[in-house]
């Protein structure tokens, strides 16, 4: 089968201002999104993992140009969305949806249950008439394993996993091409999530969806994701199938990070790797690569100079000097 | 009372004394509704440098049990039955200010979650710890100081004397919970109570946070009641697990025997669903159904409607505890190859086979 793609990144950055100033060189910003190039291809599910701060929530609001890119280039069923205009924009919303962490303050308290999943009916939809509307509810109702009887209710009605539930037939009501979820299954108890990220699957497959899968839960990632990126203080450190991510890690970072948790079997204790430091502030990003701060085999070329990331084999990427 | 050593309580029977005992917990907590059961007639024991994980979902009443033995249960909750054992004492039945007196934070202290809410913001985090050495060991200020520091050092923070002079909202949260950690141990307690200690944290800042915790209690030869929601994280640090459902203890043993043959249905759903590294499937397993909400608990065992194998007594009345092996599991299906029924007045985790009670 030949791979369609559907979204390509090029050089993507994000920067946030922090301090003001006339003179260029006075300025602050943090680098929220630094350099990202990926490709995703229709029907694939993109992993995006990092720690609190790589940048992973910023890179997903930045594709959808909910925040407005620094510089770079989104290339979406091969067009440049990076020219489009407002109406063109808002035009898009109907191809590529968000799905944020938290349910609870996602959905509007005031609003039942039949208004917030036909909102964006309402507003895309303008031909269809109400009955049509409602019956596409009560039908994207079902999709999600809910009852069409609770078309009347309130959002506090619901437990968190129904309420995920609700905010992915909102999200998939215009037929989206591409899905954003945004640590869509972090919030929930394992028993709920596992139903959840079960539905995700299933509705990827039944309306031939393409998830950009974002989450710090190495486990779920691996289990939902064809393919992983590795986020670090908003660079990419490495992309490869899932497979291979795990099975061969090549940047120290993912290394780490895939060390650092549990085996999940009690007889193998004290087997975790220890990653001393934290992630630095990225205000002080370091000046190379910005992992040296902490890398195990960090040398002094590290510190000062950014390594490229290189494809080591077909579709595993990595940027380390050292791999 | 049976001796806690043949109790479901400590799967691993041994000479050694409990340091904490549990028994017969029940906490009621007061709603819109009227009262309903938090925590209903949980049994346990935590030996002398051992680690014990309470695992549960939301709801499952962890925290409630952690908060019941530290006496910091909010104002409309309330321990209807029971006794909490500290050193053969049961806490219950002293005063308030014995308690915070000479139990708190002298024997037991806790670790919370979200250290940012546990720690004062307006208070340097030295003064923070200086705070609980001159209450708890009438230190002066300055040994106060050299002590906080050197706990400081202790739980691995970098640079002790500038952290000692800054406020929480400048450290990471890895850092804040090792100030946390540092104020738990500086009156070296016996007993630690760490609530979802790293569920706010970073996969590469937990996993230094738990080793850190295990290397504490060899150093300081403490006991921890670890309360978590992860259950790879249990496997990682626990010795013993207990599983809790709707208040109830409905699964203990051993951590290898529990992850290896999980007896109760809930327990075998909950360690299916987790997703694990080699797992190539496209599905996961799922329990159907969710959490009841304390109001609205079905009769019978909590877990029934949710529960493959339930059978029609289930719906019933609430099981007794099962031995199977060094597991104690409140299960109808272990009631032919227990290897002792547990019944009548010995029973100390349920309400007695053959009765129902509810909230």
């Amino acid at each position: 089968m030949d791979k369609e793609l559907l979204l390509q990144v090029k050089n993507l950055n994000k920067f946030f201002l922090l301090k003001k100033s006339l003179r260029e060189k006075n300025r602050v910003y943090v680098k929220a999104v630094h350099n990202v190039s990926f490709d995703v291809y229709r029907g694939e599910t993109l992993g995006i993992v990092g720690e609190s701060g790589c940048g992973k929530s910023t890179l997903g609001r930045s594709i959808l140009r909910l925040y407005e890119p620094t510089s770079g280039d989104i290339i979406f069923n091969n067009e440049n969305i990076m020219a489009y205009d407002a109406t063109r924009l808002r035009a898009l919303r109907e191809d590529m949806q968000y799905i944020f962490q938290d349910p609870y303050s996602s959905m509007n308290p005031k609003m039942t249950i039949r208004d917030i999943i036909m909102e964006p009916l309402d507003n895309f939809r303008k031909e269809m008439n109400v009955k049509a509307k409602e019956d596409r509810v009560a039908e994207l109702l079902e999709i999600v394993g809910l009852s069409r009887d609770v078309m009347n209710r309130y959002p506090h009605e619901f437990s968190g996993g129904q309420r995920q539930r609700i905010v992915i037939a909102r999200g998939i009501a215009l037929n989206p091409q591409l899905l954003i979820c945004d640590e869509s299954v972090s919030a929930l108890d394992v028993s709920v999530q596992a139903q959840i990220i079960n539905l995700l699957q299933e509705l990827k497959k039944r309306l031939n969806l393409t998830y950009l899968f974002i989450s710090h839960d190495l486990r779920v990632v691996k289990f939902i994701s064809d393919k992983i990126m590795v986020l670090y203080l908003g660079e990419i450190m490495e992309i490869a199938s899932s497979d291979d991510l795990f099975a061969a890690p090549r940047h120290p970072y993912t290394k780490s990070l895939i060390g650092s948790i549990s085996s999940g079997d009690p007889r193998a204790k004290h087997t975790r790797v220890i990653l001393e430091g934290e992630i630095p502030n990225p205000m002080n990003a370091p000046k190379g690569c910005p992992f040296s701060t902490r890398c195990p085999i960090a040398t002094e070329k590290c510190r000062v100079e950014k390594p490229a990331l290189v494809e080591l084999e077909p579709d595993h990427f990595a940027s380390c000097f050292y791999v | 009372m049976k001796p806690s050593n043949t109790t479901p309580g400590s799967p691993l029977p041994s000479n050694k004394k409990p340091l904490l005992q549990v028994k017969d917990l029940s906490v009621k907590f007061r709603t819109e509704e009227g009262m309903f059961f938090a925590v209903e007639h949980i049994s346990f024991d935590l030996e002398e440098q051992k680690t014990l994980a309470i695992v549960g979902e939301s709801g499952s009443g962890k925290s409630v049990t952690s908060l019941a033995i530290m006496q910091l249960l909010a104002e409309n909750g309330k321990i209807t039955s029971g006794e909490i054992f500290i050193d053969d004492e049961d806490i219950l039945k002293l005063s308030q200010r014995q308690v915070q007196h000479s139990i708190l934070g002298k024997k037991i202290s806790m670790i919370f979650q979200e250290p940012m809410t546990a720690l004062n913001p307006i208070l340097k985090v030295g003064e923070q710890i200086m705070e609980t050495i001159i209450e708890h060991q009438g230190a002066s200020r300055k040994e106060a100081y050299a002590i906080a520091l050197d706990t400081l050092k202790q739980v691995g923070i970098p640079s002790p004397e500038q952290r000692i002079k800054q406020y929480p909202h400048e450290l990471s949260g890895g850092m804040r919970q090792r100030v946390m950690i540092a104020m738990g141990l500086v009156t070296k307690p016996k007993i630690m109570i760490a609530d979802e200690p790293t569920t706010a944290l970073d996969v590469t800042i937990e996993a230094q946070i738990l080793n850190l915790l295990e290397n504490l209690k060899e150093t300081y030869k403490t006991a921890i009641l670890f309360v978590t929601h992860d259950l790879n994280v249990v496997a990682d640090i626990a010795d013993d697990v207990i599983v809790m459902y709707c208040g109830e203890i409905i699964e203990k043993g051993p951590v290898a025997d529990i992850f290896e043959t999980p007896r109760h249905p809930y327990t075998i759903g909950l360690l299916a669903t987790m997703p694990s590294l080699d797992n190539d499937n496209d599905i996961l397993p799922t329990i159907r159904g969710v959490v009841p909400n304390i109001t609205k608990r079905p009769t019978g065992c909590y877990f029934h409607p949710r529960c493959d194998h339930a059978m029609p007594q289930c719906a019933q009345r609430s099981p007794a505890v099962f031995q199977v092996g060094q597991q104690a599991v409140k299960c109808f299906l272990y009631e032919q190859d227990a290897l002792g029924v547990q019944d009548g007045p010995g029973v100390q985790d349920g309400p007695g086979a053959g009765e129902v009670n509810h909230g």
